[in-house]
């Protein structure tokens, strides 16, 4: 019996690899297009985010049956109540690929915007954030988990250097102001997206410790 | 934090033959009105631990026993402890029940009697508190004197309870209790253990890990002899500090 629900956990292990690289991807092919303008790949995007919910369906419905067939306990317990959890922020991260690619299909004008650097700043170290998150979840290493969580403050730090920017932007340029809040927006779900890379260290440490910690540490 | 111990172990070593040592060093506080689940794979000691705290042991030719067991305060090895007595205050249900070949009546009533009961009302009083106690009452008062064999098997082991309980017991150990029953059945054995704790001090041997979660406060794991751990119930199942006792409940062995 332990044999085939090891293979289960190890299924497990895959599905949420495969679907936090989707959500890796989502991120990545939803920045380039802000920059190219390049509609194809916000469509794409979409398309990517679509293709998680299936993946979603397919963690979840595992998790619950294994719940039922295994009443886990001790580490096979924390593993599945982790991976539950953890499923619901890779979606929501999906989600939010999706929101800012519809905004990128909106964002016509003035692709040459000197905060697109800074967001895809961004969006790079969220994504590397939620592919570390769930590797060492996969590997059971609640120090890489934590190295996870310390990164945030990057991201924070590049969004309020966007927001900054933009404010004073819209300020000097009424003309500028619509783009300048679309980019905000955008910044906004980047900044979310890596708030979801820290939820899934933490589900990464309860696995390893048994204890959640503090979603905001200073707490 | 501490809850206050009703039955204190202290060193408790169990030889069944000279080389063969059944309990190693056991120390254990087990504390009063509260489910203790004891769990450990086949012939880790679990159930000749439940059966030192009675005595029940004494009953195996050539078993020696050394080490401590008081029970509030009063070492139940003593030599001039009255066994009889000990065993009126800790009750024993087993695996299989064990009616009598008598009337239910007479079954709830032949513990009272052994202590001196005679009084017809006073004995028709316990008989009937003890089936109520047992949850049992509303399936049987009308049928008082017929065989308690006919009953079912989960009404049989209710019975047993009804019998245990008659004595007024102060703590009731309980071998595999439920796992001769269907789900049902043990399902109305659990609510009936845990409406019981309120009252009497409860220590279950189960193979049923899930059984153990449900219904116990503390758990106990044993093996091959030894008390490896032993603490909150819900703290065992889900952060267990030994590796032995993950390995155990997660089924990597045993």
């Amino acid at each position: 019996m332990r044999k085939a629900f090891d293979a289960q956990l190890q299924e497990l292990n895959f599905e949420l690899i495969g679907m936090s690289a989707a959500a890796e991807d989502a991120v990545n092919v939803v920045t380039s297009s802000l920059s190219t303008g390049d509609r194809q790949g916000a469509l794409s995007a979409i398309e990517l985010t679509r293709s998680m919910e299936g993946m979603e369906q397919d963690i979840e419905n595992r998790c619950l049956r294994l719940l039922l067939q295994q009443q886990p306990v001790a580490s096979d317990l924390r593993t599945i109540s982790a991976a539950l959890k953890m499923v619901t922020d890779l979606q929501r991260i999906g989600d939010q690929c999706a929101n800012i690619a519809e905004i990128s299909l909106l964002l016509q004008r003035q692709r040459q915007d000197r905060c697109l650097a800074d967001i895809r700043a961004m969006s790079q170290k969220a994504a590397a954030m939620v592919k570390r998150a769930i590797f060492s979840y996969v590997n059971r290493d609640a120090q890489a988990a934590r190295q996870v969580i310390a990164l945030d403050d990057e991201v924070d730090t590049l969004f309020q250097n966007v927001k900054g920017e933009l404010a004073s932007r819209i300020a000097d340029d009424r003309d500028a102001a619509d783009q300048a809040i679309d980019l905000v927006i955008i910044a906004k779900y980047l900044e979310r997206i890596a708030d979801h890379g820290v939820n899934i260290a933490r589900w990464a440490i309860f696995c390893v410790t048994g204890v959640l910690t503090p979603e905001d540490p200073a707490e | 934090m501490s809850e206050p111990a009703l039955l204190s172990v202290r060193n408790l070593e169990l030889w069944y033959a000279p080389a063969v040592q059944a309990l190693r060093g056991v120390n254990i506080d087990l504390p009063e009105r509260q489910v203790t689940a004891l769990i450990g794979p086949s012939g880790c000691g679990k159930s000749t631990f439940l059966k030192t705290l009675d005595r029940m042991c004494d009953l195996v030719p050539g078993v020696r026993v050394s080490g401590s067991v008081r029970y509030r305060g009063k070492e139940i090895y003593d030599p001039c402890v009255d066994v009889t007595w000990l065993r009126k205050q800790i009750g024993m249900v087993f695996q299989k029940p064990t009616p009598f070949p008598m009337s239910i009546y007479d079954n709830v009533a032949y513990g009272p009697r052994t202590h001196g009961v005679r009084d017809r009302p006073r004995l028709d009083a316990v008989v009937e508190r003890s089936l109520r106690g047992a949850a049992i009452w509303d399936e049987v008062k009308d049928r008082l004197k017929k065989s308690a064999l006919a009953l079912s098997g989960g009404q049989q082991q209710r019975l047993c309870i009804a019998r245990a309980l008659a004595v007024e017991p102060d703590v009731l150990l309980m071998d595999e209790a439920t796992s001769a029953l269907d789900p049902i059945s043990t399902s109305k054995i659990e609510e009936l253990i845990a409406a019981l704790k309120q009252r009497y001090t409860i220590v279950i041997v189960t193979h049923n890990m899930q059984q153990a979660t449900r219904i116990s406060d503390k758990c106990a794991f044993f093996l091959a002899g030894e008390l490896i751990e032993f603490g909150d119930t819900t703290q065992l199942f889900s952060l267990p500090r030994d590796k032995r006792t993950e390995d155990y409940i997660t089924g990597r062995f045993g």
